[in-house]
């Protein structure tokens, strides 16, 4: 079933581009409901998880720009400063909210193109089938938002290994 | 984290599995029977869904090649049973032998029945 063998990756994407999890998977659901609608506009000859993915960008994309700006999940007070909290748990879920607050800032673009290339692992070319731009703007965007994750992630663990 | 390369071209399996982490929701199965619920049921939702992995597979093309090779073999093979076809049905000839050659499913002795259309038989 297509559904089951996409639902990851297209709530991840959605997730991305909208800040939570709650509009992230009403936006993939969009998503499929549309890709579902416009069946006969796929090509069989081209892989269909770029085809969908594009479509479920898209939906987010929109949602995000009808919504007001939903708040997060309440970040730990400690989240943006990055000091260690008293156990490991604490500090995983620390790490998440700095990560998640560094991917927010990123555009959503950049975002998309980290969490394909990064997290799903589809090429420069494949995500420039999502987002509609040439290979060359994807390794640009990968690498911007490459460097900004990475800074934040850098920067926690330095901070954490601070006396 | 600080030793990366500003041009790596291969996916990160650190930030990678970090960022997975962060965006991974619960239970994708509950998700997807959310989606299937919501699609019109007039579509037969779930045979449209079936019918596109089953185009995805590359066995099917295959069968359908076979098959069509196979349709193509057989309709040569019986061809291939069906006698001569007269060209015509009732030739006027002189003789009796020239009848004989053109409805013959044989071949013809030529040291005994080759003879000139036209030319009677001498008796």
């Amino acid at each position: 079933m297509l559904v089951e063998k996409y639902a990851g990756q297209a709530r991840r994407l959605a997730r991305a581009i909208l800040g939570n999890t709650e509009d992230g998977d009403d936006a993939a659901q969009d998503g499929f409901l549309a890709a579902l609608k416009g069946l006969e506009r796929y090509d069989p000859n081209r892989p269909f998880g770029p085809w969908l993915l594009r479509i479920v960008a898209n939906a987010a994309s929109d949602r995000r720009r009808r919504l007001k700006v939903r708040a997060a999940d309440p970040l730990p007070d400690d989240a943006v400063t990055g000091r260690p909290g008293p156990d490991r748990m604490a500090e995983r879920s620390q790490l998440r909210a700095a990560l998640e607050a560094a991917l927010a800032r990123l555009p959503p673009r950049q975002r998309i193109a980290v969490v394909l290339f990064d997290v799903e692992g589809y090429s420069h070319r494949e995500i420039a089938e999502v987002v509609n731009v040439s290979e060359g703007t994807v390794r640009s965007d990968v690498f911007h938002a490459r460097r900004a994750l990475r800074e934040t992630m850098g920067a926690w663990h330095s901070v954490k290994e601070e006396p | 984290m600080s030793e990366f390369l500003p041009f790596d071209h291969q996916p990160d399996p650190v930030l990678g599995e970090a960022l997975r982490e962060l965006l991974t929701g619960p239970d994708d199965a509950a998700f997807a029977r959310r989606v299937l619920a919501q699609m019109p049921t007039s579509l037969a939702a779930e045979s449209w869904w079936d019918v596109l992995d089953q185009w995805a597979r590359p066995g099917l093309a295959a069968a359908v090649l076979l098959l069509l090779a196979t349709g193509i073999w057989l309709a040569g093979v019986r061809y291939q049973a069906e006698g001569p076809i007269a060209l015509v049905e009732d030739v006027p000839t002189e003789t009796w032998r020239a009848g004989a050659l053109l409805a013959s499913r044989t071949a013809p002795e030529f040291n005994v029945d080759l003879v000139l259309a036209g030319e009677p038989t001498p008796n």
